[in-house]
């Protein structure tokens, strides 16, 4: 029986090399580009994905790790009632310049608020202290995930 | 490369050897790899098998990841200090305690908590199994007394008993290394401090468990241990900061750190 995992809800048969990042098959074999690949060491967050719920650096995760395992992507996220709203909140709050922090930012978000609904400014700050923004400074970023979570 | 997932431990010892390593959060093996410094044939991934899960009356698991360390009850406070701080939560639902053990940075977060709570490690292999205080395990920056074919399988607890604390000191708030470290345990009867043990990271060659410094609390004299703890460090000029710089923080640190554990005994 081969190896599947699902992602955005759709089964996938896991047929990756050993070393192959999870980062790269959702890329590469997948087409779905909404992550992206920032430092590559787990510093910056922009690869974030949901794993079983939880975000995760997909660039530190092996596909086959993955096996029998649930990924959300971005694409699956900012289509959710929740994620649409936190988006609309970056937008509104001018939290979104270059835009290649924002996915990560929106999956780490929305895992924040299905965990904490009602998030104070530090509690924000600490759940999103592993997504890096070379150009908002950060403050709309919290202002927005407190807006959305309203 | 190779990958496999083995369902049982024994067949995970099989496999551990020179060139498999053991593969837990990945969030140290995969950036080690990509740079080069490690270049393994075979990751053995462990995160699955039962005995090294679970976390209950004063025992971790090795696969434990820090984000449930972090919200588990029965763990020491200076432990769970230690995993609230690893990193950001992206980093923390994955890396282990066992990885940040195995890891054995001079500057690991958990180690130091580990070491006032005189933890024990479960090391198994094909042989049998050994036990190795965590006192006992740390050699150098990186290097420890396990065995290429050895697994962690579990961290316990010898003294859960007393307040402990686990404070360091970074540069940036989150998603920084220690530049320096504290962890401190007292218990306290009728008022006096009954047992008392301290440990410092990142101002030696490994995480330190400093006795005269456990010993001048017992004995009332909290100026006595900040010295032990300076005269014990052998903190060097690196990029993250001086020696001097080192040693200073590390008194004002431990100041706080040792009336924190105060306050929760």
């Amino acid at each position: 029986m081969p190896e599947t995992f699902s992602c955005n809800g759709v089964e996938h048969a896991l047929a990756a090399a050993a070393d192959r990042l999870l980062i790269d098959v959702l890329r590469d074999d997948l087409h779905l580009t909404g992550t992206k690949l920032g430092c590559g060491t787990g510093d910056c967050g922009a690869c974030t994905v949901l794993l079983d719920g939880a975000p995760v650096n997909s660039c530190l995760v092996h596909a086959v790790e993955c096996a029998g395992s649930s990924v959300e992507t971005i694409e699956a996220v900012a289509a959710s009632p929740r994620g649409r709203r936190i988006v609309d909140a970056l937008v509104a709050h001018g939290a979104v310049q270059c835009g290649i922090c924002t996915p990560g930012i929106v999956v780490a978000a929305a895992a924040l608020l299905e965990r904490t609904p009602q998030p104070g400014r530090v509690e924000i700050e600490v759940a999103l202290a592993g997504n890096l923004c070379r150009c908002t400074g950060y403050l709309p970023i919290v202002a927005a995930v407190e807006a959305a979570a309203e | 490369m190779r990958y496999h997932r083995p369902e049982t431990l024994a067949e995970a010892l099989e496999l551990l050897g020179d060139g498999a390593i053991p593969l837990a959060g990945g969030t140290d093996v995969v950036p080690l790899r990509r740079s080069g410094a490690i270049a393994p044939d075979a990751l053995i991934d462990i995160k699955r098998l039962p005995e090294l899960s679970g976390i209950a009356g004063g025992s971790l698991g090795a696969a434990a990841t820090f984000d449930a360390i972090a919200a588990g009850d029965d763990v020491p406070d200076a432990v769970r200090d230690g995993a609230r701080v690893v990193g950001a939560w992206q980093t923390r639902v994955r890396a282990t305690v066992g990885g940040n053990v195995c890891r054995s940075s001079p500057a690991g977060d958990a180690l130091c908590g580990l070491l006032v709570h005189d933890a024990e490690l479960e090391l198994a292999s094909r042989a049998g199994s050994r036990r190795v205080p965590v006192r006992e395990f740390f050699t150098g920056p990186g290097q420890n007394v396990r065995r290429a074919d050895e697994l962690l399988v579990r961290v316990s607890f010898a003294r859960p008993s007393g307040g402990s604390a686990y404070e360091r000191f970074t540069y940036r708030r989150w998603m920084d290394l220690a530049v320096v470290g504290v962890a401190a345990r007292v218990a306290v009867e009728d008022g006096r401090c009954v047992d008392a043990a301290v440990a410092i990271g990142g101002v030696a060659p490994t995480p330190i468990l400093v006795a005269e410094a456990g010993a001048a609390l017992v004995a009332g004299e909290p100026e006595a241990a900040a010295d032990a703890l300076v005269a014990a460090a052998a903190p060097i000029d690196d990029v993250r900061g001086t020696r001097a710089h080192r040693l200073r923080i590390l008194r004002v640190l431990a100041g706080r750190v040792i009336a924190e554990a105060f306050e929760r005994a």
